[in-house]
């Protein structure tokens, strides 16, 4: 962290920068630096070291937003197909319940076994963590549902299988969605540090660099003006 | 004019202590059929008709809810309007009156027509083992089990209800079967349930077919038939190869399609419903008009839940009327 001196305005140096340093009225502050060979030698390494890391931080962004979109496409597909299907759902299960009957069919789902097997795992996304949801969920046949076969009917099997289907479409969807949103996050704050380092730190440290280099001309010129007065004097003698 | 409910049995026990009570007339017939279908012949009149049906599908389901607590559904509807709202109470209103309806059959017919009656309401027995079978394979509560009972067969209420609670899983479920038909058969398959559900199933139609007069027999024939087609369908929807089974004539029918389409499962419904209407039109002294009235009462209910539920859900007005048999 940087801590801020005040100044007076109508002081110098100080007075030429103002237009690159915080300006409160006639108040200007200026970074608490040392204006030494050293100190310009760190800078120095700190501003390549920033725009290194500018770079690398600009390329994760547009990496990130490229992954983005194409996880975006997915995410549409997944909600649009999980609508769809969901709506086909709903229309199958209302059918049998009306058909067969509600006790039937609540009877039928008794007979189900819990099927939906969910691996989760991580994918490494340009360092961002996302989550890869494996499931051995598959739309059964019929007879492999668990009830039996003489007892239920089509109706029943066709809402089965709707609603198991809108079940894997649950699953792609919590994949596609969750990855998405940790996406974004990650763009989110990525873009806050390429823009800190591009519109504030490294301007801040170009200028405190070039603060540290002009003072020290200064004191070189200084220096001469002073030796050759010196000199001046010692020949006057 | 109608007995009221439980009439009989009152006027029975009220037998045995006054001899001079008139209920002999009940004893007289052979084989219980003159006195149990036209007993059932006047319970049909009270049955919705083809413009009852037309009505309901013109109406709101608000329109509707009302309409049904002006038909023998009323009591029902009264009676479980505490614990259920809107498609629900309906639906589970008409569970009850079959119910209520077909008990009250059972209550009055004798002799052989008992016997057919009793053979042909075993399916609800059936169902409710297999129900009950389910729900505890699954661990559903008991409220949600008892809740889907419709006790219309030999097993009361209080058989599943007494079962349900003293069990908790599959394993204890098949053992307070103990003492029916369905224990020895439940035991067999080491609790595979879908194994156990068409072991039953298929011990119902070997044991009424065995059992039933030729009536009936005839009408259980032709719902195999069906079950079957609609079986074979399923198996070619999901890519089975049933040749075997397919190139047997005895399980074909004639389908408008070959799919395992709506059109097709609707044909079915209507091929087996239409005969139960037909026989419950005829003035024989067997199994038929009774047989009739029971297959046109399970329709109306049918009917009805599917007038409920597709106006209730917003399915189209297409989808519904082409689910009905009137």
């Amino acid at each position: 962290m940087f801590a801020f001196k005040s100044l007076v305005a109508n002081q110098g140096f100080a007075t030429r920068q103002k237009t690159k340093f915080f300006n409160v009225g006639k108040v200007i502050c200026l970074p608490e630096i040392k204006p030494t060979r050293s100190e310009l030698i760190k800078l120095k390494k700190k501003i390549k070291l920033a725009d290194f890391g500018h770079s690398l931080l600009k390329k994760k962004r547009d990496g990130l937003v490229k992954e983005f979109f194409a996880t975006l496409k997915e995410a549409k597909k997944s909600k649009s197909d999980l609508t769809e299907n969901y709506l086909k759902a709903k229309t199958a299960i209302d059918l049998a319940r009306a058909v067969d009957g509600t006790a039937t069919v609540r009877s039928a789902s008794f007979a189900l076994k819990p099927k939906a097997n969910i691996t989760l795992e991580t994918r490494n996304v340009m360092g961002v963590i996302v989550p890869k949801i494996h499931s051995q969920h598959r739309v059964e046949a019929f007879h492999e549902r668990g009830y039996g076969v003489i007892g239920t009917s089509g109706y029943i099997d066709d809402a089965a299988e709707s609603h198991e289907r809108v079940l894997g479409n649950i699953i792609t969807a919590a994949e596609t969605e969750t990855t998405l949103k940790k996406l974004l996050v990650a763009i989110d704050k990525t873009k806050r540090r390429v823009n800190a380092l591009e519109f504030n730190v490294i301007p801040r440290m170009n200028s405190e660099a070039k603060f540290v280099s002009l003072r020290l001309e200064e004191l070189e010129r200084d220096d001469i003006f002073r030796l050759k007065k010196i000199k001046q004097k010692t020949r006057g003698n | 004019m109608e007995l009221p409910t439980g009439f009989l049995e009152k006027a029975e026990k009220r037998e045995k202590k006054h001899w001079f009570f008139p209920i002999s007339f009940k004893r007289k017939s052979t084989s219980g059929y003159a006195y149990t279908n036209t007993r059932v012949r006047v319970m049909k009149t009270k049955l919705l008709g083809k413009n009852d049906f037309r009505k309901m599908m013109n109406m709101s389901f608000s329109e509707i809810a009302r309409y049904m607590q002006e038909t023998e559904y009323s009591k029902e509807i009264s009676e479980l309007a505490t614990r259920y709202t809107n498609a629900n109470l309906i639906e589970y209103s008409l569970n009850k009156n079959l119910e209520n309806t077909f008990n009250r059959i059972l209550a009055f017919s004798m002799k052989a027509s008992e016997e057919q009656v009793k053979l042909y309401l075993k399916k609800f027995d059936i169902l409710n083992a297999k129900t009950f079978l389910r729900g505890r394979f699954s661990g559903q509560g008991e409220e949600a089990i008892i809740s889907q009972f419709i006790c219309a067969g030999s097993l009361g209420r209080k058989f599943f209800e007494n079962a349900v609670k003293k069990s908790s899983n599959l394993d204890e479920a098949i053992m307070q079967l103990k003492g029916t038909e369905y224990f020895d058969i439940a035991k067999k398959f080491n609790g595979n349930l879908s194994k156990i559900e068409d072991a039953l199933d298929k011990h119902y139609y070997r044991d009424v077919l065995e059992k039933a007069e030729p009536e009936l027999v005839a009408f259980l024939m032709d719902e195999i038939k069906v079950k079957n087609t609609l079986n074979l369908l399923r198996a070619k929807k999901t890519g089975i190869k049933m040749e075997k089974i397919e190139n047997e004539s005895e399980t074909k029918l004639a389908l408008p399609k070959t799919d395992d389409g709506i059109e097709n499962r609707v044909f079915l419904k209507k091929f087996l419903l239409e005969r139960g209407n037909k026989m419950a039109r005829e003035f024989k002294r067997n199994v038929r008009p009774v047989l009739g009235y029971l297959i046109a009462k399970e329709n109306e209910i049918s009917n009805i839940r599917i007038i409920v539920r597709g106006k209730s859900s917003n399915l189209p007005a297409g989808l519904i009327e082409e689910q009905l048999v009137i």
